[in-house]
Formats: C-alpha cells, sequence, structure tokens
C-alpha cells in the first residue's frame, strides 16, 4: 500500500477501502476459489471488498452503533487480520492526518462506509453500498457470497459442468459487476491521492450514500467489467477432466475372459488408464459401435499352448486386488481341469499362467498397468521380433476382417482389426507410401461425420491383402485428413503383437497412416505366423487412433490391450464384443468369445479396452520406451477434441 | 389451501439446513412420522421425500424457506389428482434417508 502519510489512510495494508481480501467468516465450508485472484479483483476496485457484514442496519445509526453491529468473526484467523487493520487505524499517523480534514466528523470512516448499507439478498447481512451486482440482473450481491458460487461439482454420475447460474434471474455464467466508490483508500490507493485529493476522506464525508443506480443494460459474461464465477474458480476445467478421467478409466477397465470348453475364465483385467473421452465421444464411439463393429473373424486353429501374462505395474490397488482375485480363479479352474486329466495343453496353460505373474514386470510401463494375456508360446517367441517389425515397419491393411488371409491355410497370420468407433481420430503414422499425406486437419475434432464413417466401412470390406492394402490406405487418407496427421507417434519402437517377424511387410507400408481399424493382416500370410485376429472394439474409447497389430508403438498402445490380447491369443473372434463393450462402458463387463477354435482353445476374451491403456495387454511385445511419449500425443490429440 | 384437493389438510414440512447453505439447498421433505403422514401426490413419495426442482438443482441461494414453502404450497394446490408417483414403492425401498441425496429427474413441469 502505498502508506503515504499524507494521505492519510488509515488502514492496513491487507485493506481495501475499508474492507478486507480475505472472506470474513460468513460462510464457514472451504475456500475452494482462487483467493489469489479474488484478491487480486478486489484490489483492482473490480469485485467488492469483504466487508464485516452488520447484522442489522438502520440509517439514523451513529458510527459506533454500525460498528458494534459488525458480525462477530467466527474464524480466529480473520478475527486476527481483522484486529490487526484496526489497531493499525488507531495508532497509525494517518489517524492525525485524517483527523484535520474531517475534525466535524467522528472520523470513523470505517463505519461510514457503511452508510447505506445494503442487504446482500442471500445471506441477509448488511454490507456498504458499494456492493457488487449481479451482471444480467442488476441484483446486489456480496463478495462473500458470490465466492461461494461456482459450477455443480461433476460427479461420477453427472459429467458435465455447466456454468453457474445466477441465482437471481437463472441466467448462465453467473458474473457480477463492481462499482467502486469514487474514493479509494487502502491498497491501490495511492493513485488516486493526487487525482482526488480530498477523496480519502470522502467516507467520513456526509456525502449521499452512493445510491445504485438501476442500470439498463446487462453486461455480457465475457465483457471486461464482469467477474464471472469462473474467473475466480480458473481449475474447474481440471477437476471436470480429472472426474472423466477417473469414471473413464474405471469404465475401460476390462475383464479378460478365457475360454476353456463352454467355461470362461477370467485372466485378468485391462488397467483402463485412458484418457478421457467426453461424453459426446464416448456416446457417439459407441454408436458407431453397435453399427460397425461386429462382425466375426474366422480364426485358425492354433497350436493349443497359451501363456497368460498379467501384467501388473502401476495399478490401482482396485486393479491389483481385481488381478489376484482372477488369478486365482484361473488357478482353480485350472487346478480342476488337470484333475479332469485333461491332455498336455492344459498343463501348459497352467504353466502359462505362472508364467504371466512373472511376466508382470516387462509390462510394467510409464503407465504401468496392464493385464497382459497369456498368449501362446508363440507369441512369446514373437517379442524378439517385435523390434524387427518395428523396423520394418507395420503392415496395416484396413480391412480388418474380410481379409482373405485370415481364414487361409496359412497357420500365421496375424491379424489386428482394430475397429473404433471412432473414426480414426488421429493418423499414427505419417504415410508416405501412396497415401496423399494426410492434409492438415482443419477440424481436428471431427467425431463421427459420415465421411469417416464411410471410409471406415470401407476400410472394413476392403478387398484383401495388398490391394487391401492399398483401398485402405485411400480410405484412410480421407479418415487422416479429418483426424490431422500424427507425427509423433510414428516411429516409435513397437512392442508389437505380432508373434513373428513378417518378412512380407513392405516398407513402404511401414508409415501408412493407420486408422482406427487397421488390420494387420495379409501381408504377413505368406509367413507362417499364426493367424491372429484381433478385434478392437474400443468404441468407447473413441479415441483410438490406430490398431495396428504390427510394429508401430503407436500401434501396439492403440491397439490397445483387447486388440492385443486378441491378438496373442491367436485366433478368435470376438463376436460379442460389441455387446460387451457396451457393458462394459458402464463397468467391467465380460464377454466371452464364441468361436473360440482350435486347440489350445482358450480363447481371450478382453473387452475392448480403451486406446490409451497403453498398456498392452499382451506383454507379448516388449514394451517400448515410447509408450510414454506415444501417450502424450495421443492424449494431447484428445484432450483437444474434448476442449472443443 | 382454498379449492385444492388437500382442503383442510395439515401437513408438517422439515428444513434441514447444512453448513453451505443458502448456497446450497435445504433438505426438505414432509414429516412422516407421530402420525403425521405425507400429502399424496404425484411428487411425494410416502416417506414424505419431494421431488421439486427448487430443491435440487433449480435452488437458488436467494430462496427462501417462505418461498419454498410457497412452492411447495403451489404444488398441492395445482394437483389434479390424487396419487402417489408411479415408482413410490421402488423409491421408498432404496431411498437415502436424506432427499438430497436423491438425484430427482423433474421431467413434469405441470404439477
Amino acid at each position: 500500500m502505498g502508506n503515504s502519510s499524507s494521505s492519510g489512510r488509515s488502514h492496513h495494508d491487507e485493506s481495501v477501502d475499508y474492507g478486507s481480501l480475505v472472506p470474513q467468516g460468513v460462510y464457514t465450508g472451504p475456500r475452494d476459489w482462487n483467493q489469489a485472484i479474488v484478491s487480486q479483483l478486489i484490489v483492482a476496485r473490480r469485485l467488492a471488498p469483504f466487508y464485516r457484514p452488520l447484522e442489522e442496519y438502520e440509517d439514523f445509526w451513529d458510527d459506533d452503533q454500525i460498528l458494534a453491529a459488525r458480525k462477530e468473526l467466527p474464524d480466529p484467523d480473520n478475527a486476527d487480520v481483522v484486529t490487526r487493520i484496526e489497531a493499525t487505524a488507531t495508532t497509525s499517523n494517518s489517524h492525525k492526518s485524517r483527523r484535520p480534514g474531517s475534525l466535524k466528523e467522528p472520523a470513523k470512516p470505517e463505519a461510514q462506509v457503511y452508510r447505506g448499507a445494503v442487504e446482500c439478498p442471500i445471506c441477509f447481512l448488511y454490507y456498504p453500498p458499494n456492493i457488487n451486482h449481479s451482471r444480467c440482473c442488476d441484483q446486489a450481491i456480496c463478495t462473500e457470497c458470490f465466492v461461494q458460487i461456482k459450477r455443480a461439482e461433476p460427479t461420477a454420475t453427472h459429467l458435465v459442468s455447466e456454468p453457474a447460474a445466477c441465482p437471481y434471474c437463472v441466467q448462465e455464467n453467473f458474473g457480477v459487476v463492481y462499482n467502486p466508490p469514487p474514493w479509494r483508500a487502502g491498497l491501490g490507493s495511492e493513485g488516486y491521492n493526487g487525482l482526488f485529493s480530498d477523496s480519502h476522506r470522502m467516507p467520513s464525508e456526509p456525502t449521499t450514500p452512493p445510491a445504485h443506480k438501476r442500470r439498463q443494460k446487462s453486461f455480457g459474461a465475457d465483457s471486461p467489467e464482469v467477474v464471472t464465477t469462473d474467473q475466480i474458480r480458473p481449475d474447474w476445467e481440471t477437476k471436470l477432466e480429472a472426474v472423466r478421467a477417473a469414471v473413464q478409466r474405471r469404465a475401460n477397465r476390462r475383464i479378460i475372459m478365457r475360454q476353456v470348453g463352454d467355461r470362461l475364465i477370467p485372466v485378468g483385467v485391462t488397467s483402463g488408464r485412458v484418457h478421457t473421452l467426453s461424453p459426446e465421444e464416448a456416446a457417439a464411439t459407441a454408436s458407431v459401435e453397435v453399427t460397425g463393429s461386429r462382425r466375426s473373424r474366422r480364426r485358425q486353429p492354433q497350436n493349443g499352448s497359451f501363456e497368460q501374462f498379467m501384467g501388473m505395474g502401476g495399478q490401482d490397488l482396485e486393479e491389483l486386488m481385481l488381478m489376484e482375485a482372477m488369478r486365482l480363479s484361473l488357478l482353480d479352474h485350472e487346478e480342476h481341469q488337470r484333475k479332469e486329466a485333461e491332455e498336455k495343453k492344459k498343463q501348459e496353460v497352467a504353466a502359462a499362467s505362472g508364467e504371466g505373474n512373472s511376466a508382470a514386470g516387462p509390462s510394467a510401463e510409464a503407465e504401468g498397468s496392464q493385464a497382459a494375456l497369456g498368449l501362446s508360446p508363440s507369441a512369446l517367441e514373437a517379442q524378439p521380433l517385435s523390434s524387427l517389425q518395428a523396423s520394418s515397419s507395420s503392415n496395416l491393411s484396413l480391412s480388418p476382417s474380410p481379409t482373405p488371409n485370415s481364414g487361409s491355410s496359412s497357420p500365421r497370420h496375424v491379424k489386428v482389426d482394430s475397429q473404433e468407433s471412432l473414426a480414426p481420430r488421429k493418423s499414427w503414422s505419417i504415410s508416405r507410401s501412396r497415401t496423399p499425406p494426410p492434409p492438415a486437419n482443419p477440424i481436428p475434432n471431427v467425431p463421427l461425420s459420415e465421411e469417416n464413417q464411410a471410409a471406415w466401412r470401407n476400410r472394413t470390406t476392403g478387398p484383401p491383402a495388398f490391394s487391401t492394402l492399398n483401398a485402405a490406405l485411400t480410405s484412410a487418407s480421407t479418415a487422416a485428413a479429418l483426424l490431422g496427421p500424427s507425427s509423433s507417434s510414428t516411429h516409435r519402437p513397437s512392442r508389437c503383437v505380432t508373434p513373428e517377424p513378417n518378412p512380407a511387410d513392405e516398407p513402404s507400408s511401414s508409415s501408412l497412416p493407420s486408422e482406427g481399424r487397421i488390420s494387420k493382416t495379409n501381408l504377413m500370410a505368406d509367413t507362417s505366423i499364426p493367424t491372429i485376429t484381433v478385434q478392437n472394439n474400443d468404441g468407447h474409447s473413441g479415441t483410438m487412433p490406430t490398431a495396428v497389430a504390427a510394429s508401430h508403438s503407436s500401434v501396439d498402445d492403440t491397439l490397445s490391450a483387447s486388440s492385443s490380447a486378441f491378438a496373442a491369443h491367436g485366433s478368435h473372434d470376438v463376436p460379442g464384443l460389441n455387446d460387451a463393450a457396451e457393458a462394459s462402458y458402464f463397468g467391467s463387463s465380460v464377454t466371452s468369445d464364441s468361436e473360440s477354435e482350435g486347440v489350445g482353445a482358450s480363447s481371450y476374451i478382453s473387452l475392448p479396452s480403451s486406446p490409451e491403456s497403453n498398456d498392452p495387454l499382451l506383454c507379448l511385445t516388449k514394451p517400448t520406451t515410447k509408450a510414454d511419449d506415444t501417450m502424450t500425443g495421443r492424449y494431447t490429440g484428445t484432450s483437444t477434441e474434448v476442449s472443443r | 389451501m382454498g379449492d385444492s384437493l388437500y382442503q383442510g389438510e395439515v401437513y408438517t414440512l422439515q428444513f434441514r439446513f447444512d453448513p453451505q447453505y443458502p448456497i446450497s439447498s435445504p433438505a426438505v421433505q414432509f414429516v412422516v412420522a407421530d402420525g403425521k403422514q405425507a400429502p399424496i401426490h404425484p411428487h411425494v413419495y410416502s416417506n414424505g421425500h419431494i421431488c421439486a426442482s427448487i430443491l435440487g438443482n433449480e435452488w437458488s441461494p436467494v430462496l427462501s424457506v417462505v418461498a419454498v414453502c410457497v412452492t411447495l404450497q403451489s404444488m398441492l394446490a395445482s394437483c389434479k389428482k390424487k396419487e402417489r408417483p408411479v415408482d413410490n414403492d421402488r423409491y421408498v425401498r432404496n431411498a437415502p434417508e436424506n432427499p438430497k441425496k436423491t438425484l430427482f429427474h423433474y421431467d413434469d413441469d405441470t404439477v
């Protein structure tokens, strides 16, 4: 405070126009607004200071009566502040200097400011007439009440946050306008000494109370005079996102089931760590998923051994507990089976489960959590290969299911079909192949445009193998255009799902724009890679950019746990995924894989995990160090969309 | 209550104010005890809970106890047929003690 002695100001540094920068205890709840911002606004005279309110007020009261009517402060902290202020007022030199100017007055400006006090309609207490008024309907509201008004806290069941409405007229985006008194005292008053030499004494003058003149127009929420509730709680958006993320994470948690015979055994749970989706996105995704994702895939019989990995790294306690429960369940089941003297393959499974536990380590990536599904040994072998693929590039065939090879005799063909409901949000890789580079996307958000959907369909039904690839690319470009290029994710070390390196992979394909549904395809058909069909219905997470089975780390990530899981397990269809996915949206649901074939025939079904789950469900591939990056990139993209 | 269906009937309201009042709404319900009953009304459950938007998302700190009483009075007065909410039994079975914990859907503003 420019405490120039000549100014005659009698207040402590923390006072503004004889009011305070901090609440005076009318409300006892948490002070969840940004006090720094509020203080700043008060000093800037854009918000009325916190005055100690009067319980009652009569015009004929003298100063002492007014001061006596001030509400006692329940909060000791506040009391201290006020006491200090008052002490300062009485002892400071300003006391003396002020007297001369207002000799005939009681010289108690701190009382004079209450002349013409106004009752706040919300707390029913009286405040100096320089009080805030609602921007919309010009109703008085004290600062104490104003700072209490905020958006409704988002909850798990109410994932939106409407701006606070005016308590008086219910207009949205509540905000207030403050007309400061013509004089100034305390903080921020120095500049005014010259301009209004006598102004600091004004409170002690019997001036006409600054009657509030009814204004004719209302202020817009964005007009510079207005202070809105969001302004003093700039973190509302963050909070909302946090709640959404938590809900999303829960919703994306999937229980991974393995089918043995006609039984389903839970073998793991996905981490569900996903970036948040806006409800709209989720809805859109879900709807798309319903229409498009249902598709049966043929699977190749697999060599009957499956390994199970349960990656646990950094999961929530909840997740860990769930996984443990599943593990026990699985063990129990296996024991049961063993008793039934199942063949050796059963034993292998059991062994696999054991490994799965140990496998957790690698899976613990930055994000840490994934349920890794155990896969066939072949899958295990594949790990080392992943790098190879990465280098070679991922083969992406856009047509997920219909790939000719999938059903083909070549046992080893990995096809990953991620059908994410949302059109590819991002092209993960920049295509340098025939695909025209994705044009910068003017509208990153375009969620499910017709085009996207169409493109998507094209892809799914596309021709097999390379031709498919081309078609896919073409269509992909459309999608990519919509999505906008995501360059960052392009070359990541892959932790691919693919079991074996794919000789068929063409370099050209490596950086194909991967769309949401890219299946790693037939390229591999030639190779003796076991065919794995993965259907990634990640409807809810609509953001899943890609499901590329192969080498892009981004792909892997995107593939998300579920897809990878499928892949790992090799040949299964995942019918019912859609349903499951939907169900899972609200919680974890269990899906069964109806078509599991093959000898080892345990089918693992994971509900679509959200794209965000970086965590590869399958630990088939080695975790890439880049996982974080990928995630980040994706997250960014997503968040952008959300924010729109 | 004039010519309303509830003419001559007397009900008791219970107001509970939490520390955030008046920023947050009071918990208001009809007293159902000691021989007192909740009025039979499509928006009043037999446990006394009231489905009224001003007690939920349309609460405004400007509203007072008097305003709430007037609103509820009006709600009763405008009732055309005495009946319980359709989901009364289900709701009452699982209803929280405090009606503020119920997430009502306010779909009928005619009564």
